[in-house]
C-alpha cells in the first residue's frame, strides 16, 4: 500500500496520525493530573483533612469525560486506518466527510477556523477509494483554511447525483482577492479518483463531482 | 530619594521575593487540564492564574509579576513559540517552561534558543514541574538583583559618587 499510496498519501496519514497523536497525548496529561489530584487528596486525608466525597466523584466523572474523549479519538484513527484496506469500496461519502472534518478539526483550531458539516438527508454512496478521497477532501480543507481568514466557517456539505456525487466546500467569508488555485496534488487526487473539481468564485464554493464507481484497482497500482 | 534608601528598597525587594509564594502563570486551551494543575499547585503554597489563549497571557504578563509561566506548546491563534517569543521580548526576566504534546525535541530545541528556561513532554511529572518553578523563581531573583545593581550603580553614577 505505502508503494501505491505515494509520497502524498504517506504525507496526509503521517499528519492525521501527529494530530491523532497529539489530541490523546492532551487526554493522557489529564489523566494523568486527575491520579496526581487523587493521590494529593489521599495525602492531605493522611495529614487530618477530611474527605470529601462529592470532590472524589467530580473527579472520577472528569476521568470517565476523558477516557470516553480518547476512546471516541481512538475510534476515530482505527476508522481513518482500516480506510486504505480496501481500494475500491462502497463509501458513505457524508460519513467520509464528517469523518475528515473531525480528523482536520485540530488543524483547523490552530488557524481559528470552525468546519461544519451539513448532514444530507439521503445516504450519498459510491463505488471509490474512501483513504485518497478523504486525502482530497483534507487537502482541499487545507487550502481553505489557508484562504479563508480567522474566525471564519468552512462549510462542507453532500448530495447524491445521477452521475455518482457531489461534495460541496463553501468558504463563506474568503475575499475576492483570495488565491483560490489548489494545488497541483489536488488535481492528481481528482484524476485518481476520477472526480471532476470546480471552484466557483461567485460564491465561493468547491465542488467536487465523483463518478458513481472508479477503476481504482488498475489507475492506482499504475501509479 | 537617596543612595541609601534605594539601596534598602531593594533589599525590601529582594525579601519579600524570597518569603512570598511562587507566581505562577498557566497557560493552555485545555480548561479540565488547567483546572487540575491549578489546584495542585495551589494546594503547594503557590499562588496561581490561569489562561486559555497566548493573547490572554501576554496581556497578563504586562499586568502582573510572575515567576514562572507554564506554556503549552501548541494553542489556536498563536502558537507557544510566538507566545514564547512575545513574552520575552516583553518581560526579559520572564521564566518560561513549555509543555507539549509532541513527540519529538524538535521543538524543545528551538524553544530553548528562543529563551525558554525548559521544556517538558506531557503528560509531566507535577513534582518535577513544581521543583522547576521553585529554580526558575531563584532564577528570576538572579535577574531582577542584577537589574536592581545596575540601577544602584547608575543613580550612583548619576548622583556622582
Amino acid at each position: 500500500m505505502v508503494d501505491l499510496a505515494g509520497k502524498g498519501g504517506l504525507e496526509f496519514f503521517g499528519a492525521v496520525i501527529t494530530s491523532v497523536s497529539h489530541e490523546i497525548k492532551n487526554r493522557m496529561a489529564i489523566v494523568n493530573e486527575q491520579a496526581g489530584l487523587l493521590a494529593d487528596l489521599i495525602h492531605m486525608h493522611g495529614q487530618g483533612r477530611e474527605m470529601d466525597p462529592e470532590r472524589l466523584m467530580r473527579v472520577a466523572d472528569s476521568v470517565r469525560k476523558q477516557v470516553a474523549t480518547a476512546d471516541g479519538i481512538i475510534k476515530k484513527m482505527n476508522r481513518f486506518a482500516h480506510t486504505v484496506d480496501t481500494l475500491r469500496q462502497p463509501a458513505a461519502v457524508d460519513e467520509l466527510l464528517g469523518m475528515t472534518a473531525d480528523l482536520a478539526k485540530r488543524m483547523a483550531d490552530m488557524h481559528r477556523v470552525t468546519v461544519d458539516v451539513h448532514s444530507s438527508q439521503t445516504p450519498v454512496t459510491v463505488n471509490t477509494s474512501p483513504f485518497f478521497l478523504m486525502n482530497l477532501i483534507w487537502l482541499c480543507i487545507s487550502r481553505a483554511i489557508q484562504t479563508i481568514g480567522k474566525e471564519q466557517t468552512i462549510l462542507l456539505s453532500c448530495e447524491k447525483t445521477e452521475d455518482g456525487a457531489s461534495l460541496w466546500l463553501d468558504m463563506t467569508e474568503a475575499g475576492d482577492g483570495d488565491d483560490t488555485s489548489f494545488p497541483e496534488d489536488v488535481s492528481a487526487l481528482a484524476d485518481l479518483l476520477e472526480a471532476h473539481i470546480a471552484f466557483h468564485p461567485e460564491k465561493k464554493r468547491l465542488i467536487i463531482n465523483l463518478p458513481m464507481e472508479i477503476r481504482a484497482h488498475e489507475r492506482i497500482s499504475r501509479r | 530619594m537617596s543612595v541609601s534608601a534605594v539601596g534598602e528598597q531593594t533589599n525590601i525587594l529582594k525579601m519579600e521575593g524570597e518569603n512570598m509564594a511562587e507566581k505562577v502563570l498557566l497557560v493552555d486551551d485545555e480548561e479540565d487540564f488547567l483546572e487540575i494543575m491549578s489546584e495542585r499547585l495551589t494546594s503547594r503554597e503557590m499562588v496561581v492564574t490561569t489562561s486559555t489563549s497566548a493573547s490572554q497571557a501576554i496581556e497578563d504578563i504586562g499586568k502582573d509579576m510572575y515567576d514562572a509561566v507554564i506554556l503549552d506548546l501548541q494553542m489556536p491563534g498563536m502558537d507557544g513559540l510566538e507566545a514564547l517569543k512575545q513574552m520575552k521580548e516583553k518581560r526579559p526576566e520572564l521564566q518560561i517552561i513549555l509543555l507539549s504534546g509532541h513527540g519529538t525535541m524538535e521543538k524543545g530545541v528551538e524553544a530553548i534558543k528562543l529563551g525558554a528556561m525548559d521544556f517538558l513532554e506531557k503528560p509531566a511529572d507535577l513534582e518535577v514541574i513544581s521543583e522547576k518553578i521553585k529554580r526558575a523563581k531563584e532564577k528570576k531573583m538572579l535577574i531582577v538583583d542584577e537589574m536592581n545593581q545596575e540601577k544602584v550603580v547608575d543613580m550612583l553614577r548619576r548622583y556622582g559618587v
